[in-house]
């Protein structure tokens, strides 16, 4: 559909290691449309980063996508796992944010310099305008002295600031979808809350769509509407933010709830997940979460577990026994769940 | 009191500034006043919290107690002996550290057989009985006897902290420093790792000093939480009473700062407040008066002509603040909080 800015469909991709194949994210689909926030939620390695990647082309060595398709603004950029023009829209078509700041940004090159090499590249702004934007830009971000500051180097800056920085390389280009990879992971929770702050505001500005890939709950439910939990590189769970977060309707979800409880919750106890997410591997038949699962039963240990509609009209789980996910909540209240 | 287990009395750690070589310049506007006049108490089998934002030298008060850094002025006593001169070797063991990063923590050449051959053995524990405890300590931390026999690489983020865990517990000490030993994990993973501490902290009967900067997981592990802002003690207590009723501005911001699952309003809506001081901006505050000031709906006057001394509001709960215990003003003056943080008694006045 056109009034999606950006389309996913059945993206799956490999990892080829040693001549082994490992498949890192299996069939996930998701669109976008602009002003949408849409967030993803998962543990590290379960395939949420490489799904980040592999939308502007930059997978790293040895993994590929070996299917799934990619519409950005109706036209295809990616069929069937065949990269159709995705170099094109990096940079001024998506924009993506890292994780650490520290790494992403060159650390023998301006600040001011890193924001307008990006202008020049994609906007076709000339040499001296494109310096004025820069400095505009920064002092957008809210850095006090753009002018004396965007002759700094990251090293200068603080952790708040260089992520700010690089938020504004990525932002000044004016992408309209704008990823963002966990920015905000790395920084304490108030200059958290300001980077925050600063990625909804452009949102609310400039209309981009923005998909925002993070570990924290709670950072999800403050920026985005929509959030999708990601397990072993499949969708488990998609709905709604608030809807999904207060009913989990997949046990994954309801863990990793149970896991970082509410700072404002009565019980202020962590409940860890049994098993270990990193050790299970994608050779798994079945629902990849079974191994870990309290609801697990024999019809979980094989066969296909795609998302599908369950209770309200925007809600889906991958879980065959959604509908008793709540159970859970109980169990832990009267505190067997341990 | 004679009851402490650790006794931090008016410890202060200053960085010279060095950047006109590698000499400490005589010059002081520079330098970094990391740790500033603290004093903590933490008693025996108590597990208390620290916490504050980066910058705000609460890894740097973990290294002194650790005997990694010296401090400048103050005392540190333990169990009664004075530390900051001089540590026996039993007093070493007897605090131990662990440390944040699980990937730099360990060497990466050494399979963990060995690193938990070389705690015990430090430890004093002979020969013929060390790989059998090292087969207790790995499945004390929940570990397989298997990775005794392979190095740090084959190991995911939270096994290898498990692995800290059980090196710091070779050697049977009586204090456990924790620096932000969950900040590297997953969600999930930290979970299975406070459980994990909590447990070997209450089935040995030791002292946990857990440092973080994760409040969540501080009302879910300690009994007693201990707040820093820009090297000083701003607010200590019970952490059921910081949490309910949080009583230094600091302290409320931090807590307001938590991103919520579930609130009615949005916290990206509210008006956003400066960026909090950290140690590289830190060099030239005057010491006579309250870092806070400038980023604190309650500054008056007073803020900046003195520092504010830690006062005891009720038993065990003190502030750093001269708000804290003023006259009870109309209400608006006080700072921003969630709804359900609940708010016992706003204190604040702009006059003090």
């Amino acid at each position: 559909m056109s009034e999606y800015v950006l389309d996913v469909r059945n993206l799956t991709i490999a990892i080829e290691r040693r001549g082994r194949t490992t498949t890192v994210v299996r069939d996930v689909s998701f669109a976008v449309r602009p002003g949408d926030a849409l967030g993803i939620v998962g543990e590290s390695g379960c395939g949420k980063s490489m799904t980040l990647r592999a939308l502007l082309g930059i997978l790293p060595r040895g993994a590929r996508l070996t299917s799934g398709s990619v519409w950005f603004e109706g036209r295809c950029v990616v069929r069937d796992g065949v990269d159709n023009g995705l170099a094109a829209l990096r940079g001024g078509g998506i924009g993506l944010v890292f994780q650490d700041a520290t790494s992403a940004l060159n650390p023998v090159m301006r600040i001011g310099n890193q924001i307008s090499e990006g202008l020049r590249r994609h906007a076709d702004v000339g040499r001296r305008a494109s310096h004025l934007a820069a400095v505009d830009t920064l002092r957008s971000l809210g850095f006090p002295a753009p002018e004396r500051q965007q002759r700094q180097f990251p090293h200068e800056l603080s952790g708040g600031m260089r992520q700010r920085a690089m938020i504004g390389m990525t932002t000044s280009c004016k992408p309209r979808v704008l990823l963002c990879d966990e920015p905000t992971t790395a920084l304490d929770v108030t200059t958290q809350l300001r980077v925050l702050r600063l990625i909804d505001s452009i949102r609310k500005a400039t209309g981009t769509a923005l998909v925002f890939v993070s570990h924290d709950l709670g950072v999800i439910a403050e920026i985005c509407s929509q959030v999708a939990v990601m397990y072993q590189g499949q969708f488990v769970e998609r709905g709604p933010t608030d809807e999904l977060f207060a009913t989990p309707m997949h046990p994954y979800t309801h863990g990793l709830l149970g896991a970082v409880p509410d700072i404002d919750a009565p019980d202020p106890r962590l409940f860890a997940i049994p098993g270990d997410g990193a050790a299970a591997n994608a050779d798994i038949s079945g629902c990849p979460f079974h191994p870990r699962c309290p609801l697990a039963v024999e019809a979980c240990r094989s066969g296909e577990f795609p998302l599908v509609t369950v209770g309200g009209a925007d809600r889906e789980s991958a879980c065959i026994r959604s509908a008793d996910v709540t159970g859970l909540h109980r169990r832990r209240d009267e505190g067997t769940d341990d | 009191m004679t009851s402490a287990m650790l006794e931090v009395s008016s410890l202060s750690v200053v960085f010279p500034d060095r950047s006109y070589g590698p000499r400490p310049s005589r010059r002081t506007e520079n330098s970094v006043v990391a740790v500033d006049d603290v004093s903590i108490q933490v008693n025996a089998r108590e597990i208390v919290g620290v916490v504050g934002e980066s910058g705000s030298g609460k890894s740097t008060l973990c290294r002194v107690i650790a005997g990694l850094q010296q401090a400048t002025t103050g005392s540190l006593r333990y169990a009664g002996n004075d530390l900051a001169h001089k540590r026996t070797l039993a007093d070493r063991r007897a605090i131990q550290m662990i440390f944040q990063d699980p990937y730099t923590s360990l060497n990466p050449r050494l399979r963990i057989g060995y690193v938990l051959d070389e705690a015990l053995k430090v430890g004093g524990m002979p020969k013929a009985d060390r790989l059998e405890a090292a087969k207790e300590l790995l499945a004390s931390v929940g570990l397989p006897e298997s990775v005794l026999h392979i190095r740090p690489s084959r190991l995911s983020g939270g096994q290898r902290q498990r692995v800290a865990i059980a090196r710091a517990l070779a050697v049977q000490p009586q204090v456990i420093l924790a620096d932000e030993v969950t900040s590297a994990l997953d969600v999930s993973i930290q979970a299975v790792i406070v459980d994990l501490l909590a447990k070997a902290t209450l089935d040995r009967g030791l002292t946990l000093v857990f440092v973080t900067h994760n409040l969540q997981v501080v009302r879910a592990l300690c009994q007693r939480v201990v707040v820093l802002h820009a090297g000083r003690v701003v607010e200590a207590g019970p952490v059921s009473e910081i949490f309910a009723s949080p009583q230094h501005p600091y302290t409320r911001a931090l807590l307001a700062a938590i991103p919520r699952l579930h609130r009615s309003a949005s916290l990206l809506a509210e008006p956003t407040a400066d960026e909090s001081t950290t140690s590289a901006e830190r060099t030239a505050l005057p010491q006579a008066e309250c870092h806070f000031r400038q980023l604190c709906p309650l500054a008056h006057e007073r803020c900046r002509q003195e520092r504010p001394a830690l006062q005891a509001i009720s038993a065990g709960h003190e502030v750093a603040c001269h708000a804290v215990g003023q006259p009870e003003p109309s209400g608006d003056t006080a700072p921003r909080m969630s709804s359900s943080t609940g708010d016992g008694g706003v204190p604040g006045d702009r006059r003090g």
